[in-house]
């Protein structure tokens, strides 16, 4: 949604001619953050947890590119990640707490980040 | 790996190769619609659903604006933090637009910005919808339609609802809203079929009509009000509490890190983690549950 709308107000900058490049300029980065954030739940280093996030991927790719046409795959998709997700949990207490934490501070980040977009809203003086 | 690019990767190769914009690039790699005699009538294509539906009464009504124009008239993005703690179950939901808790309000703000007026109808009585997704669970997706349960889940929206309507589920830091209107509305949703998953009120099927449309419309105006509307919502936003303001960011980081009843540890408990004391299988999601909008 960042990203939509940091591509929304530069596609609008020159209707409502009003400088919006800073404000474009800050979704866009917050869109990428998030994406970063979301992507970093499911760690590439952890085998079950990379799959997950690979099936995931592509339920979304497969039902974009075909919808309801590809009912039979997704059936096959999502039950691949339902097997996936009710397995062990594949990290350990202390590895899990690591990687909350980390996880912690990427919502702190997106918080200032999320802050520093409303202002530079604020100065486009809509 | 997947398998096959992520769609968002394609959009932004064509994105580098083209020079298209995002909403462009993705436009043009989704499937054309046809309406049955060949002709493309574009339903397909849009990136969000309730400025995609905007963007096709527009255009039925003769206006030809990019869902890009509507998204900043209609307020643009938003925020919503919340965390679920049931007994059993716990989960994470984070939102991302302009009124993302209620698509009609941010309708029917976008249309009073353009000068137009829309015409609602709603399924109010859930039996004899006109458009009530068939019984047995063939629904299709998308809001409005109840999807079916992935086979081998556990029923969880089910008790979900049941748990709230018992006042033993809370939300953080969210006080539960004790208006007639919302109560019913929970218990509407309560009813859900066997199998399926539960409905909220915003859910159900409605109808949208453009009643009224300018002959020419102020995009420019349109857009400015727009943008002031996204900073209104993060400045005062219409629900209380910290959930719908950046403060609930700060609020999940510290109970990630913190104690409490409400800290992370205590939500999403790591003694499951390598081994639940039933012998019960500890599900990924009940420990990094997170949906995004």
């Amino acid at each position: 949604m960042r990203t939509f709308y940091a591509e929304a107000l530069r596609e609008n900058g020159a209707t409502i001619d009003l400088d919006v490049g800073a404000a474009a300029d800050a979704y866009a980065a917050l869109g990428a953050a998030w994406s970063d954030a979301a992507r970093a739940c499911l760690p590439d280093d952890v085998p079950e947890l990379a799959a997950l996030a690979a099936t995931i991927d592509e339920i979304y790719d497969v039902y974009l590119a075909r919808g309801t046409d590809a009912n039979e795959e997704l059936e096959a998709l999502r039950a691949r990640r339902s097997e996936i997700d009710q397995g062990p949990f594949p990290l350990s207490v202390a590895a899990t707490s690591e990687l909350v934490h980390e996880l912690a501070d990427r919502v702190d980040a997106l918080a200032s980040l999320e802050r520093e977009a409303v202002e530079t809203l604020r100065d486009i003086g809509a | 790996m997947t398998k096959q690019k992520t769609f968002k990767k394609r959009v932004r190769a064509r994105m580098d190769k083209t020079g298209e914009r995002y909403a462009a690039a993705r436009r043009r790699l989704l499937p054309e619609v046809s309406d049955g005699d060949g002709t493309d009538r574009s339903t397909s294509g849009g990136v969000h659903p309730a400025t995609t539906a905007f963007r096709l009464l527009l255009d039925h009504a003769g206006h030809d604006l990019s869902e890009a124009s509507l998204l900043v008239a209609g307020g643009g993005v938003g925020i919503g933090v919340f965390a679920f703690h049931y007994p059993e179950f716990s989960t994470l939901f984070l939102a991302g637009r302009h009124l993302w808790h209620d698509d009609l309000a941010f309708l029917q703000g976008l249309a009073e910005r353009l000068g137009a007026t829309l015409d609602v109808r709603r399924d109010r009585r859930r039996e004899e919808g006109p458009h009530r997704p068939p019984r047995d669970g063939r629904a299709g997706t998308g809001r409005g339609v109840r999807r079916p349960r992935h086979a081998g889940a556990p029923r969880r929206g089910r008790g979900v609802l049941r748990r709230r309507r018992a006042g033993r589920g809370r939300r953080d830091g969210h006080r539960p809203d004790r208006r007639p209107g919302r109560a019913a509305d929970r218990r509407s949703a309560g009813h859900a079929d066997g199998g399926t998953r539960p409905s909220t009120a915003d859910s159900r099927t409605r109808l949208l009509r453009l009643d009224t449309a300018p002959d020419a419309i102020d995009v420019a105006a349109a857009a400015r009000a727009g943008i002031r509307a996204c900073i209104d919502g993060f400045d005062d936003p219409p629900m209380r509490g910290s959930n719908f303001r950046v403060d609930g960011l700060d609020a999940l980081a510290k109970r990630m890190r913190g104690g409490g009843e409400d800290a992370w540890s205590e939500v999403f408990p790591l003694d499951r983690v390598s081994g639940p004391p039933s012998g019960r299988s500890t599900s990924t999601s009940s420990t990094t549950a997170a949906e995004a909008d």
